[in-house]
């Protein structure tokens, strides 16, 4: 691959990923199930893709299988056009050091025995960044001021339990940003925090990402933070029971939902309005519970719940396809495509 | 002060609560004064260390022993009040669950895991005196029923059997067990997903019109609260910033803490212009939210914080609050679509 081809192909894709787990059901016998079910996307360079979906619907499966965490069962991670998993052992040292993960919980995602600059300096000295001492500090108080730790000094010497719920996942961005990778994962980032906190924390992720030109993957199960976080510009999967559904411009799957279960959660959420939120209908689902992920019906995995599911939902699986400006898995759509169902369910 | 209202439940006036710390005592809640009434569902919104939960414990007397709570919470049974803070242990046990239940935050991992869901309906049945085996099944299927479970399913399972949200229910069903006049949910849809979440909030309303009871419902999440409340109390830091009318403190907020609440909501369709920043911890002085403030002057430092009418029954204990008057906040129209047919 020529050197243009590689700067032109996504940060990072994925064709037909697919990572199967195994659940115990009983003393002897297992079920397998696919948390991670045949998805293909692609991340642009500097472009966010927010990933939402409910608890357990793969999303931090997904994530960790894009950036080398966990090896897929089958299918392809491309990290700018290359197999992650055929690359050369610097290759992949390289690649690991280019994609970076901030956790959701900044309490236990941070060594309570290091101070905020030990914590920081372990991954420079991990990747052998900085050739002497003063760079190294350099660089960490250069990026605590950067998340927004002033004065750096203060905050370099703190042990994590001094510092509060948002400082601390500012800590965690500062590491990840640190190693001045290309793609970062963050998963449910602000989750944990309290509300008046989060939009300040969202702001200086998004102000690195335009500095450094990064792509990211944001896993929440927060509509609005999703829209927040994607701005005009971003693009939105959503996910269920291990399958992106439906895939497009944030802008448009969340104003104009084109599949059902998107549909579904739009309506159920409620709004921080009180006529908005009390004027919504809820779209009725056959069964408002949430699904057991080994147990997905054979055809749509969502044709269980789907107030508009026929025959053919049941017999074959919808594929993501084209429709309109967006992608959608649901036959509802004329140009969507489906696999028949094999015996398997 | 002699109130005698036969509409209101719950009367909390100048309720203070703070711990002995080996750093002295500290304050958790400051001169906190509500009115739950009948029917009402009643909002309580604060983010973490706001003294919410705090204020349900004092109104249930869970507090544990080192808590030193002053000022006074009257329950209204039938019109008589009773003085919650000078109960009996006796009383109490009468007082609670009868009168008042409280739906622990986690719920979910609130139930004993090696027992049925039935023999916690027995349990809590005996211990408050009814010890008729086929009455305690019938209003245990009675109550799962009214939060919509199937009691053939659920009776005979264990909490690892059910979902979140059934777990949720299920705990919802026993604290309405003896017929309390006033519930307390302690973010009951926080973990849950947003279908799940969607039902146990309907369910709310209709349990409260169903038994007309009253609920004080505690959440850091301001969406459940415009949902679900008729009257929201917000609280930062232990001390009350406001107090109205669900409508009046969305389109008319009469604190700056509450406008701020507001903005950091991230919304579908809102383009968040000024972006409230919250970088400075609480004053531990006057205002708590005087670090952050845009309207802070010295004055608020020294600021006597509790509320006060500053528009027919809105209050504020923001001194500045009548700065805030008539600036009124657009609807939203969100501009998202869902529930439709595709």
């Amino acid at each position: 691959m020529t050197e243009e081809r590689l700067r032109e192909s996504p940060t990072v894709s994925s064709e037909h990923l697919t990572v199967t787990f195994e659940a115990k059901k009983g003393l002897f016998s297992r079920v397998y199930f696919n948390a991670v079910d045949d998805v293909s996307i692609a991340i642009e360079r500097g472009s966010t893709l927010a990933l939402v979906g409910e608890s357990g619907s793969g999303k931090t499966t997904l994530g960790k299988t894009l950036i080398g965490l966990r090896k897929p069962t089958s299918g392809r991670v491309y990290f700018h056009g290359k197999d992650v998993w055929s690359m050369r052992k610097e290759e992949f040292m390289e690649f690991r050091m280019k994609s970076q993960i901030i956790h959701q919980d900044p309490y236990s995602s941070l060594n309570p025995y290091k101070s905020v600059y030990d914590v920081l300096a372990l991954p420079l000295r991990a990747h052998r960044l900085a050739g002497s001492k003063e760079e190294e500090r350099e660089a960490i108080y250069k990026m605590l001021e950067e998340v927004g730790l002033i004065p750096a000094e203060f905050y370099a010497d703190k042990y994590p339990f001094e510092l509060s719920g948002g400082q601390r996942q500012r800590v965690s961005i500062a590491r990840a940003m640190l190693l001045q990778p290309e793609l970062v994962v963050a998963d449910e980032p602000i989750t944990m925090l309290d509300a008046s906190l989060r939009l300040g924390i969202l702001d200086t992720m998004m102000a690195l990402q335009r500095k450094m030109d990064l792509s990211m993957l944001f896993i929440t199960h927060d509509l609005g933070m999703a829209y927040y976080i994607t701005g005009r510009t971003g693009k939105i999967a959503v996910m269920y029971l291990g399958s992106i559904v439906e895939f497009g411009p944030s802008e448009k799957v969340l104003k104009n939902p084109m599949h059902p279960y998107t549909k579904a959660l739009l309506s159920a959420i409620p709004e921080p309005d009180p006529k908005l939120s009390r004027s919504k209908q809820l779209m009725k689902l056959t069964r408002m519970d949430p699904p057991d992920p080994s147990r997905a019906p054979a055809g749509c995995k969502f044709s269980d719940r789907c107030p508009f599911a026929f025959d053919r939902c049941r017999k074959e699986r919808p594929k993501l396809s084209n429709a309109g400006d967006e992608e959608v898995a649901c036959f509802l759509y004329p140009d969507v495509q489906g696999t028949p169902v094999s015996g398997e369910s | 002060m002699i109130v005698n209202d036969q509409s209101t439940v719950l009367s909390v006036r100048d309720l203070e609560v703070s711990f002995a710390t080996s750093l002295g005592l500290v304050n958790a809640v400051r001169r906190v004064s509500f009115d739950v009434k009948r029917k009402q569902i009643f909002g309580l919104i604060g983010e973490s260390g706001s003294g919410k939960t705090t204020t349900a414990l004092a109104i249930t007397r869970l507090l544990p022993a080192y808590a030193v709570v002053k000022g006074a919470v009257t329950f209204y049974e039938q019109g008589t009040p009773i003085e919650v803070l000078k109960l009996s242990e006796k009383q109490l046990r009468d007082y609670r669950w009868r009168h008042v239940s409280l739906v622990f935050q986690g719920a979910m991992n609130s139930l004993n895991p090696v027992l049925t869901v039935r023999e916690h309906f027995k349990d809590t049945a005996r211990a408050h005196g009814i010890n008729d085996g086929k009455k305690i099944e019938a209003l245990a299927r009675e109550l799962l029923t009214s939060v919509r479970l199937n009691p053939d399913r659920v009776l005979n399972a264990y909490q690892h059997q059910l979902s979140g949200g059934m777990k949720q229910r299920v705990m919802i069903a026993l604290a309405l067990m003896l017929r309390p006049e006033l519930l307390i949910l302690d973010e009951p849809t926080t973990a849950l997903d947003a279908l799940t979440q969607r039902q146990i909030l309907d369910l709310v309303k209709e349990l409260r019109d169903k038994y007309e009871m009253s609920v004080i419902l505690i959440t850091h999440d301001l969406s459940v609260i415009a949902d679900t409340a008729d009257e929201v109390l917000v609280l930062y830091s232990g001390t009350p910033m406001e107090m109205g009318d669900i409508n009046e403190i969305f389109y008319e907020p009469l604190s700056p803490y509450t406008q701020m609440l507001i903005d950091s909501f991230p919304m579908i369709g809102r383009v968040v212009k000024e972006r409230p920043q919250m970088l400075k911890t609480a004053s531990s002085v006057g205002c708590p939210f005087a670090t952050n403030c845009p309207l802070a002057t010295q004055a608020c430092f020294g600021a006597d914080m509790y509320l006060k009418p500053i528009k027919g029954s809105h209050m504020s204990s923001c001194i500045h609050a009548d700065q805030l008057v008539g600036k009124i906040r657009a609807y939203q129209e969100g501009g998202r679509s869902g529930g439709d047919q595709a």
